[in-house]
C-alpha cells in the first residue's frame, strides 16, 4: 500500500492534535446520484437472521424492518421478501446506465449483505420465497462481490473510504468502528477526537451488524417474551402487534447507526470528485449492463465457486485494476502524490534541462529513433534508483528510465522511450524546461490479458508449446524490446 | 526459591482481588502476546483480570451474546442427538472411524454429585479410566468420549479442561473433536474466527498428550490433527474439516514452558508488590510496575487489561497506540512528541535518524504545499 510514511506522520500529528489530518483532496469514488443506505442488525450466532433492516435513498424517509424473532423461518422471510422487493424496485427504477450503489456503514454490514443475499440467492421460488427475493439476492451478490475489485464503487464500506480520505489519531483496526471513525474526523464541538471516539466506544452501539453482548441481553429477554406470547403462531398482524417491544428496541438503535451512515457519506459527499473516478464509474455501469443482461436470461446459470479459468481471469484483472486506481489517484490528487513520494514511488523536480527533440540509433539498430531527454533538479536525492521505468504524471503515456543521476546536487536524467509519436494528428507533449516536472514508478497497466489453454482441450492433446527463439543472437539479448510502431 | 514459596508470593502479590482459573480460551489466548510479561505474570498468580480492569476504570465489553451462546449449545446438542448419530457420521468422513465399532460413553456428569474443582478433578480421573481402557486394547472399550476431562500444567497449577467431545481410537490415534457454531459457507470460514479455534483445540491436544504422559503412555498417541465440526451454511446441517494444529502446539508449548520457569518470573515480580482491590490508584501503580507490551492488536486479544494498557499508551504519547507501522515507521524514536520535533525541526535525535529527518521536513513541506492539515 502506498503512503505508508505520510499516513504514519498523519497519524501521529492527528493524535497529537486531537483531529484528522486530510489525506486526500479529493474523492476518489463515485458517490450515485441515489444511492441506497444500509444499516441492519443480525442475531448475534446466525449466520444470516436479520433482526432489523433500515435502507432508503432519502435520510427523511428511511424504510424500516424488523423481525421480532428471525430464527422463524415464515417471520424471517417476510422481512427478506419485503427487503428484496424494494430492493429490486430500487434497482429497476434506476435510469438506463446507471449502476446502483450500496452504501453501508462498515465492511462487517457489507459482508452481511452479501450473506444476506447469498442465503437465498439459489431458494427455489415459492413456500415463502418471493421471486423478487431471488433476483434481489443475487443482484446484491453481485455488487457487494464487484466491490472486490479496485476502484469500484457499487457497494461502499464508508469506514474504508473514509480512512482513505482522513489520517485518524487511532490504529487502522480502530479505524475499522464507524462511529469512533467519525469522532476523530468531525468531533463534537469543544472535544477532541480521541475523547470523542472514546466515548463513541462505550456508548454507542456498533454500526452493524452485531449488537454489543449487553444490549443483547435485554433483547433476549424481548424476545423470549414474544415468543411465549405468540405461542408458535406467525400470523403477520398478531407478529406485528406482540413484536412492538422488540421492534421498538431495535429501531432506536438502528437510527443511531442510521444517522452515523448518512453523517459519514455527506463528509465524502462534500469533497470534490476525482476526475478519473467518474471514468472508474463508467466501468461499473458498463459490467452492470452485462449482468442485467445475463441475469434476465432464464438459463443464466450461477455458480457458488469460481471456476479456475475465472479465477485466474478475475485474479489478473483485479491486480492491473489496483495498478491502474494507484497511478490514477496519484495524478487526480496531490496529496496522493505526496504520499507516493514519501514512499519512493514518486519524484517532482524542475526541468533544468530539456531536449524533446533528441534522437539517436540505438544499439544493435538502424534507424534513428525519438528519445526525448530530460533532467529534473530535486529538493532530496531520488528515491528511485538508476534504470527505475517512470511515467510522466501530466500524461502516462510518456515512459521512460532513468538514464543518470547525481547525488549532489541531487539530478536525474529522465530519457524517454515510449509515447513519443504524434498521436490522432497531434504532436506529443513533454515536461517543459523551467516547469515542474513529476514523474511516478506505479505503472498504469496496459490492458491486461493472458492467454489460457483452450477450454475443450484436453491436456494430454495440448499443442507443443512451441520453442521460444533462445539466445540465438547474443547481441539483441542486450537490446530493450521496443513496442512496433513506437519509433519516429 | 522454591515453586511453592513462590507460589505463595503470586498469591501474596494477587492480594484481596478474586482469583479466576485458566481455561482453554485464556491459555490459548495468552499466545497471542507472547511477549507481554504483565500478562504472564497476572495470569501465573489466577488475578481475575476483569475484576481488576474494573478497578482500573477500563472495563471491557461483555464477551459473548447471549444468542450466540445459545446457537452454540443447540448446534452441540444436534451434532450429538440420536446417539452421536452427526458426529459418528463426520468421524467417519474425517478419520475412517468404522460406524459398526463405535462404543459412546458420556462423561459430562461425574456419578458422584460433585461441583466445581472438585468434580472436576474426579471427573478427570473417570476420563483416564476410559482412556486406559482404550488404550489397553480392550475390544470393548468406549471409543467415542463425550465431554472429557484432561489436565494441563500451566505455570505451576493444573487447570481442568472440558473437551467437547474427546478423542475415537482409530489406527492406533486419539482423536480431538471441537464442535464450533460458526458457519462454513460455500465452503469458506471466517478466519477470524478458525484461527482461535485452531489454538483452542491445540490447547485441549496438548492437555490430552500429557494426560497421557501422566498415565505412562506415549504422547504420540495424540494426533496433531482435531476434527473440527461447524454447521454448513445456513442452518445447523454439520459439515467437518481438519485442523492441523502442529504449528500453535509449538508455539504453546515454547509458551509454557515459560511461564513454567519460575525463576523468569520470580525476577520480573517485584518484591513485596501487592494488588488492592480498595486502593483504585494503588492498584495502577503495581501494574504500572509490571513491564507490558501494548499494542493495538491486544483489543482483540481477549486480553481484559487491553483498554486500560492503551488507554496508558496514548496517556504517555507512545506511537505505538497508532499501531505498529506506526511504530517502526520512525525508527527508535517511539514518542509522538519526539517524532514531531523531528519533522517540524529536522534535528535528529542522533546522527542514524538524520535522512530520516530530512525526509520528514521534506515530506511535510510538499504536504502543506499540496494542500494538507487537518480534516
Amino acid at each position: 500500500m502506498s503512503g505508508a510514511l505520510l499516513t504514519a506522520l498523519l497519524r501521529v500529528r492527528a493524535a497529537q492534535e486531537g483531529r484528522a489530518q486530510r489525506a486526500a483532496r479529493f474523492r476518489h469514488l463515485h458517490i450515485a446520484d441515489e444511492p441506497l443506505v444500509v444499516a441492519a442488525y443480525n442475531l448475534a450466532g446466525d449466520p444470516a437472521s436479520p433482526l432489523g433492516i433500515v435502507y432508503g435513498t432519502d435520510r427523511e424517509r428511511p424504510c424500516f424492518r424488523v423481525a421480532p424473532e428471525p430464527r422463524n423461518r415464515d417471520i424471517r422471510f417476510r422481512l427478506l421478501n419485503t427487503f428484496f422487493s424494494d430492493f429490486v424496485a430500487y434497482v429497476d427504477a434506476l435510469p438506463e446506465g446507471d449502476p446502483p450503489q450500496v452504501i453501508a456503514g462498515n465492511q462487517a454490514t457489507l459482508d452481511y449483505l452479501f450473506r444476506i443475499g447469498d442465503s437465498v440467492r439459489f431458494l427455489p421460488v415459492g413456500e415463502g420465497v418471493e421471486p423478487e427475493t431471488v433476483l434481489g439476492g443475487r443482484h446484491l451478490v453481485r455488487l457487494v462481490e464487484r466491490r472486490q475489485r479496485p476502484g469500484a464503487a457499487t457497494a461502499v464500506a464508508l469506514t474504508r473510504d473514509l480512512a482513505a480520505h482522513w489520517i485518524t489519531g487511532q490504529s487502522a483496526l480502530e479505524d475499522a468502528a464507524l462511529g469512533p471513525l467519525l469522532a476523530w474526523i468531525d468531533p463534537p464541538e469543544g472535544q477532541t477526537g480521541r475523547g470523542a471516539a472514546e466515548s463513541a466506544e462505550h456508548t454507542g452501539l456498533p454500526v452493524g451488524p452485531l449488537p454489543k453482548p449487553e444490549w443483547d441481553e435485554k433483547l433476549a429477554r424481548l424476545i423470549t417474551k414474544f415468543n411465549e406470547a405468540r405461542d408458535g403462531a406467525t400470523d403477520p398482524k398478531l407478529v406485528s402487534r406482540l413484536g412492538t417491544p422488540v421492534k421498538r428496541m431495535v429501531r432506536d438503535a438502528l437510527m443511531e447507526s442510521w444517522d452515523d451512515v448518512w453523517r459519514g457519506l455527506d463528509l465524502l459527499v462534500d469533497l470534490p470528485e476525482a476526475p478519473h473516478a467518474q471514468e472508474r464509474w463508467a466501468e461499473d455501469s458498463e459490467d452492470w449492463a452485462a449482468w442485467r443482461k445475463y441475469i434476465h436470461v432464464p438459463e443464466a446459470r450461477l455458480a457458488r465457486k469460481t471456476s479456475a479459468r475465472a479465477a485466474v481471469w478475475q485474479l489478473g484483472d483485479r491486480e492491473q485494476a489496483q495498478r491502474r486506481v494507484e497511478a490514477q489517484k496519484i495524478v487526480d490528487d496531490p496529496l496522493k502524490f505526496v504520499a507516493a513520494v514519501a514512499d519512493g514511488l514518486a519524484l517532482s523536480g524542475l526541468v533544468v534541462s530539456a531536449d524533446p527533440d533528441r534522437k539517436i540509433v540505438p544499439p544493435g539498430r538502424k534507424n534513428k529513433v525519438s528519445r526525448p531527454l530530460f533532467t529534473l533538479s530535486l529538493e532530496r536525492p531520488s528515491p528511485l534508483p538508476l534504470h527505475t521505468e517512470v511515467f510522466w504524471l501530466d500524461r502516462l503515456a510518456c515512459q521512460g528510465r532513468i538514464v543518470e543521476m547525481t547525488m549532489s546536487p541531487p539530478r536525474v536524467t529522465i530519457e524517454i522511450a515510449k509515447g513519443t509519436r504524434r498521436t490522432r494528428g497531434e504532436d506529443p507533449t513533454f515536461p517543459r524546461l523551467g516547469r515542474e516536472a513529476r514523474f511516478t514508478t506505479l505503472d498504469p497497466g496496459q490492458d491486461w490479458r493472458i492467454k489460457l489453454p483452450d477450454a475443450d482441450e484436453v491436456w494430454t492433446h495440448s499443442h507443443m508449446v512451441p520453442e521460444t527463439q533462445a539466445v540465438a543472437d547474443q547481441d539483441s539479448d542486450f537490446v530493450p524490446q521496443l513496442p512496433d510502431g513506437d519509433d519516429a | 526459591m522454591s515453586t511453592d514459596e513462590f507460589e505463595a508470593r503470586l498469591e501474596a502479590f494477587r492480594g484481596d482481588l478474586p482469583a479466576v482459573r485458566p481455561n482453554a480460551r485464556t491459555v490459548a489466548a495468552a499466545l497471542d502476546t507472547p511477549d507481554c510479561r504483565r500478562r504472564r505474570i497476572l495470569e501465573a498468580a489466577s488475578v481475575d483480570k476483569s475484576e481488576l480492569a474494573r478497578h482500573l476504570g477500563h472495563p471491557i465489553p461483555a464477551a459473548q451474546s447471549p444468542f450466540a451462546l445459545r446457537r452454540g449449545n443447540l448446534f452441540e446438542s444436534a451434532v450429538k442427538e440420536n446417539g452421536d448419530a452427526h458426529l459418528i457420521a463426520e468421524l467417519r468422513k474425517q478419520i475412517d472411524l468404522p460406524i459398526p465399532a463405535t462404543r459412546h460413553k458420556d462423561l459430562s456428569s461425574s456419578r458422584a454429585r460433585t461441583k466445581g474443582l472438585k468434580e472436576m478433578k474426579l471427573r478427570a480421573k473417570e476420563t483416564q479410566a476410559a482412556l486406559s481402557l482404550l488404550l489397553s486394547e480392550d475390544p470393548y472399550a468406549p471409543n467415542v468420549l463425550d465431554h472429557a476431562v484432561t489436565s494441563l500444567e500451566v505455570g505451576g497449577s493444573t487447570v481442568y479442561l472440558e473437551q467437547d467431545a474427546l478423542a475415537h481410537y482409530t489406527g492406533n490415534k486419539l482423536y480431538v473433536v471441537e464442535i464450533k457454531s460458526f458457519p462454513v459457507i460455500n465452503n469458506q470460514v471466517d478466519p477470524v474466527k478458525l484461527r482461535p479455534a485452531t489454538r483452542q483445540a491445540a490447547v485441549y491436544i496438548l492437555s490430552l498428550q500429557q494426560t497421557l504422559a501422566r498415565m505412562g503412555h506415549s504422547p504420540e498417541k495424540v494426533a496433531t490433527d482435531a476434527v473440527l465440526i461447524c454447521p454448513r451454511n445456513y442452518d445447523l446441517t454439520p459439515t467437518s474439516a481438519t485442523l492441523d494444529t502442529r504449528q500453535e502446539l509449538r508455539g504453546l508449548r515454547r509458551q509454557l514452558d515459560r511461564a513454567a520457569s519460575v525463576s523468569e518470573l520470580e525476577a520480573l515480580l517485584p518484591q513485596g508488590l501487592t494488588l488492592s482491590a480498595a486502593d483504585t490508584e494503588h492498584c495502577a501503580e503495581a501494574v504500572e510496575q509490571l513491564p507490558n507490551a501494548y499494542r493495538p492488536a491486544c483489543l482483540d486479544s481477549g486480553c481484559e487489561l487491553a483498554y486500560y494498557c492503551r488507554s496508558r499508551a496514548r496517556d504517555a504519547g507512545e506511537t505505538v497506540a497508532l499501531g505498529t507501522p506506526v511504530r517502526q515507521a520512525f525508527g527508535p524514536v517511539d514518542m509522538i512528541d519526539d517524532v514531531l520535533a523531528m519533522a517540524d525541526s529536522g534535528i535528529a535525535p542522533s546522527r542514524y535518524e538524520q535522512d530520516l529527518a530530512a525526509d520528514l521536513i521534506h515530506m511535510q513541506k510538499l504536504y502543506r504545499a499540496a494542500g494538507g492539515g487537518a480534516a
